[in-house]
């Protein structure tokens, strides 16, 4: 982009939201791999983004559409970016109906500001993604992002019942509605999570909410081999317990949440204070036959060790994270096969499994440096890729080095339903202005 | 004879091409009987490259075509309204895969939904969507409208197990959507199409979720004298942060049907409306959520609440909810089996209004439905042979979605649109939401002939 053209966008943008609310140039912690965005704009309702948008379509500019900037590492690097949209200033609760457990945010209201107005109703959205205290809800509605919790109360995707969008050429559509039961006409708001920016930029989230559990604790079980915590996660997952969240972590990972440096079972409880004290019972039950001991931690204790797991990634330095998902029952195989394969490249390292979910995290800094050592590590994820892929494994790096996403595409394979997407992006945002680049195939 | 039969007839058989007229009756409606279209043929495939090579076959000869289950979807769905060819999926029945350890089964399409829960109930699973058809509707069925069931308050639609699908799109290819068990990458087709009610393809294997049967199980049976008393208890319930398993309503008109049906579950007769509370999960909890649910229904005006001592007992109440339909059916020649949403705190404002519409449209109806969600099912009692009660049936329906529409909310929480409601999209919808489904059914079925004329208005499927 020339001085002159950008001179004309911010001329242009200025008239749309006011001078106040651009910033141009957008400071260097804005860049998205190694694209630093030529405006960062902050509309504050639907029709400036549609505004931004049809703009942003005249002049073929890619628009990347962003909440708190917790995930912008995520994806592969782009194609473009000129404008940073940002939805800060579109952070209102509109709706909230605690008779009806719904509610209806903007996109950039925060996750934490929508958990303390509900909290006096005794209601929450079940979400705790990676940095939950500043994610928005837009965000996590874009990235389908989740964390722990998708043990007991799945995913963000499960709670969606509408949407607004404004599409690439600036006209805006509804999708769902209000209800919380609904099947009136195509369900696009499953086109639309998980998209991250790709087809449509979300302005308004109608979520269901979930009655807020009596009473919390937290098991944490400690060993310095896997096979008593496996075992003991493996009884309490085909047992009657109802556990909101089930992970083992390394001991790297362990050392963190100040339990020591052990590998450890963290058992979450979120239900009723008699069955929150009966399961725990069970947990204390089952780790006794094995020898264990238990520590317990309630209420709050509780909570700030699941909010500590979902910070891992800042406290222990991180230059590679990635995402594996696979059969729930093969969790503990998948961890050690991407411990063994990445163990030559980071240092330290640490890992962490859901074994009710299949999901399973392996970071840590990375040993090596250059183009030549990075692209042995995008070789290892490939190789661990090509290992998981019959057994229906998915292999998602997180956070990368750009040299290491140059050697691959961050999402993996997406498989034979690729030309529909292909052909879904290319009806939905035909000029590819929206985040181009960024998501699976370098959509 | 038009060549493309003779083409079907390699491919599945001679025995397995029906295009006899007379035998073609039986497939010219749905569970709705409203809608009457007959189709130029029925095909009964076996496998998944029997329906794509058949699809791909009418797409040569641009012959539209429609998936069919058992037939029992209520929104005129499955009906071939330009005289297309109808893919029987009945014998694509087996079940292929379970896999306890990681809770999930893989089936065909045409396995009937009360059959894989009774496959995996000794080892202690189900599979939770449960219909009120579900000793008869297939799973494919239940994918392509996204079906719900009582349940479905605590545990979910049929979205919510449905982990990945193997898809015939409407040109043959075929595709994979969702994982089997793992996270699929990219844009969530799977949730999209899942509900499109057949339009975007054929599911020919369906990977689902098993649940864990819970710990306990609790059946509560309470009767108001008055509808609004019933209805606040349920909006008590769920401001008290309980969440049932099912929480569901029937009125006096329906518990005198039930009763004087083979279903009699032993409701009091004389009662304006019951409800069903079911409770699960673990014993600790259901045993207190418990009490809290009976204060609330004694606060709201309970007369009696009577609580089921053993599993026969708790059948018994089931059978009469499940069989509501069947009794209310034997009331009339035809009942239209009616669905809408509505905010669940608005069922005492809008619950004696649709009665209001009824009575002014001199129409019999009973409501049983699922009141835990605020999803109405109106049932209008009718005889279809006689023109001017059907006009009066539909103008009642479309006052009630109206209705519905203007307390914010939806056309249907589980039937689906199919031919009945069309008409009723754009109370819902503007242009602009209806041309981006367009434009995904257009990407699915760039020449439109998979299910045709169903879900959106038919104006607006053209060519992109």
């Amino acid at each position: 982009m020339t001085p002159s053209e950008l001179g004309a966008i911010e001329r242009e943008l200025t008239s749309l939201v006011g001078e106040a609310n651009i910033l141009s140039p957008a400071p260097e912690t804005y860049a998205i791999d190694d694209r630093r965005p030529s405006v960062i704009v902050f509309p504050a309702t639907p029709e400036e983004i549609a505004a931004i948008l049809r703009l942003a379509s005249a002049r073929r500019l890619a628009v990347v559409p962003v909440g708190s900037g917790r995930r912008l590492s995520l994806g592969n690097p782009p194609e473009r970016v000129d404008i940073l949209l940002s939805t800060r200033r579109m952070n209102r609760i509109l709706e909230y109906e605690p008779a009806d457990l719904t509610a209806s945010v903007e996109a950039g209201c925060q996750l934490e500001t929508f958990q303390q107005a509900a909290r006096p109703h005794r209601q929450w959205l079940p979400f705790d993604p990676p940095e939950a205290e500043r994610a928005t809800l837009g965000g996590i509605v874009a990235a389908n992002d989740f964390g722990p919790l998708r043990q007991g109360y799945g995913r963000p995707r499960d709670y969606i019942i509408g949407m607004e969008v404004v599409q690439a050429d600036g006209t805006r559509i509804r999708a769902g509605g209000r209800v919380v039961k609904n099947v009136t006409g195509y369900d696009l708001n499953k086109l639309f999570v998980g998209s991250f920016g790709t087809l449509g930029i979300i302005v308004r989230v109608n979520f269901k909410l979930r009655p807020y559990p009596e009473a919390e604790a937290t098991a944490v079980l400690l060993s310095t081999t896997w096979e008593p915590l496996e075992s003991i996660a493996r009884q309490i997952l085909g047992s009657e317990l109802l556990p909101a969240a089930v992970l083992l972590v390394t001991e790297e990972a362990c050392s963190v949440l100040r339990h020591g440096r052990q590998k450890a079972l963290l058992v979450r409880f979120l239900e009723t204070a008699p069955a929150v004290a009966y399961q725990m019972d069970r947990v204390r039950d089952l780790a006794h036959s094995s020898s264990g001991e238990v520590g317990e931690l309630a209420e709050d204790m509780s909570r700030s060790l699941w909010e500590t797991i979902g910070r891992l990634h800042r406290y222990l330095p991180t230059d590679l994270l990635v995402r594996m998902s696979v059969l729930p029952a093969q969790a503990m195989e998948a961890l050690r096969a991407g411990e063994r394969l990445l163990s030559e490249h980071l240092a330290p390292i640490y890992a962490l499994a859901q074994p009710g979910t299949g999901i399973v995290h392996i970071g840590g800094k990375l040993t090596v440096e250059g183009a030549d050592g990075l692209s042995r590590v995008a070789q290892a994820l490939v190789h661990l890729r090509t290992v998981w892929a019959p057994h229906s494994g998915q292999v998602l790096v997180e956070q990368a080095p750009l040299e290491i996403k140059r050697n691959l595409d961050v999402w993996g394979d997406v498989g034979s339903s690729l030309p529909l997407m292909r052909a879904l992006k290319s009806t939905f945002d035909p000029q590819r202005i929206l985040s181009p680049g960024r998501f699976v195939a370098g959509l | 004879m038009t060549p493309w039969i003779a083409e079907l007839r390699a491919i599945v058989g001679d025995e397995d091409v029906i295009a006899d007229p007379d035998r073609l009756l039986a497939y010219e409606c749905d569970g709705l009987g409203i809608y009457k279209h007959r189709p130029s043929a029925v095909v009964f495939p076996e496998s998944t490259e029997e329906v794509a090579r058949i699809v791909a076959v009418l797409g040569q000869h641009r012959v539209p075509f429609l998936a069919r289950g058992a037939g029992t979807g209520l929104s005129g769905g499955a009906v071939a309204v330009d005289g297309g060819v109808i893919l029987e999926l009945a014998r694509m029945n087996r079940i292929l895969e379970i896999d306890y350890e990681n809770q999930r089964a893989v089936v065909e399409p045409g396995v009937i939904n009360l059959m894989l829960t009774r496959a995996v109930a000794d080892a202690g699973y189900f599979y939770a969507p449960d219909p009120s058809s579900q000793m008869a509707c297939t799973l494919g069925g239940n994918v392509a409208e996204n079906a719900g069931g009582p349940h479905c308050l605590k545990y979910g639609m049929t979205v919510h197990h449905v982990l990945g699908l193997e898809v015939v799109l409407p040109d043959g290819t075929i595709v994979t959507l969702g994982g089997h068990g793992t996270d699929a990458v990219g844009y969530d087709l799977l949730g999209v199409f899942i509900g499109s009610e057949g339009t975007l393809g054929i599911a020919t294997k369906i990977t689902v979720r098993l649940t864990r049967h819970p710990q306990k199980v609790k059946t509560l049976l309470a009767d108001f004298l008055t509808i609004e008393d019933a209805s606040r208890a349920v909006s008590g319930i769920i401001a008290a942060g309980i969440l049932p398993s099912a929480l569901e309503m029937m009125d006096r008109a329906t518990i005198e049907a039930v009763e004087a049906s083979v279903y009699a579950a032993g409701l009091p007769t004389d009662a304006a409306a019951v409800l069903i509370i079911e409770l699960d999960g673990l014993e600790a909890s259901v045993e207190y959520e418990t009490e809290r649910v009976m204060d609330v229904c004694r606060s709201t005006g309970a007369r009696h609440i009577v609580v089921a001592r053993d599993d026969a007992e708790r059948a018994r109440i089931w059978a009469g909810r499940k069989g509501a339909f069947g009794a209310l059916g034997r009331i009339s020649p035809d009942l239209m089996v009616q669905d809408a949403v509505i905010p669940r705190s608005k069922l005492p404002e809008v619950l004696p209004e649709v009665y209001r519409i009824a009575a002014r449209y001199g129409l019999r109806m009973a409501n049983v439905f699922h009141a835990g969600d605020g999803n109405l099912h109106p049932n209008i009692c009718f005889d279809g042979r006689d023109p001017e009660q059907v006009q009066r049936v539909k103008a009642a329906c479309r006052e009630i979605m109206e209705l519905c529409v203007r307390v914010g909310g939806a056309l249907t929480g589980e039937h689906g649109i199919g031919l009945d409601k069309i008409a009723y999209m754009p109370l819902v919808f503007t242009e602009e939401d209806l041309e981006a489904m367009a434009r995904v059914r257009a990407v699915f079925d760039p020449n439109g002939l998979c299910n045709p004329g169903k879900v959106l208005p038919v104006r607006r499927c053209r060519a992109f």
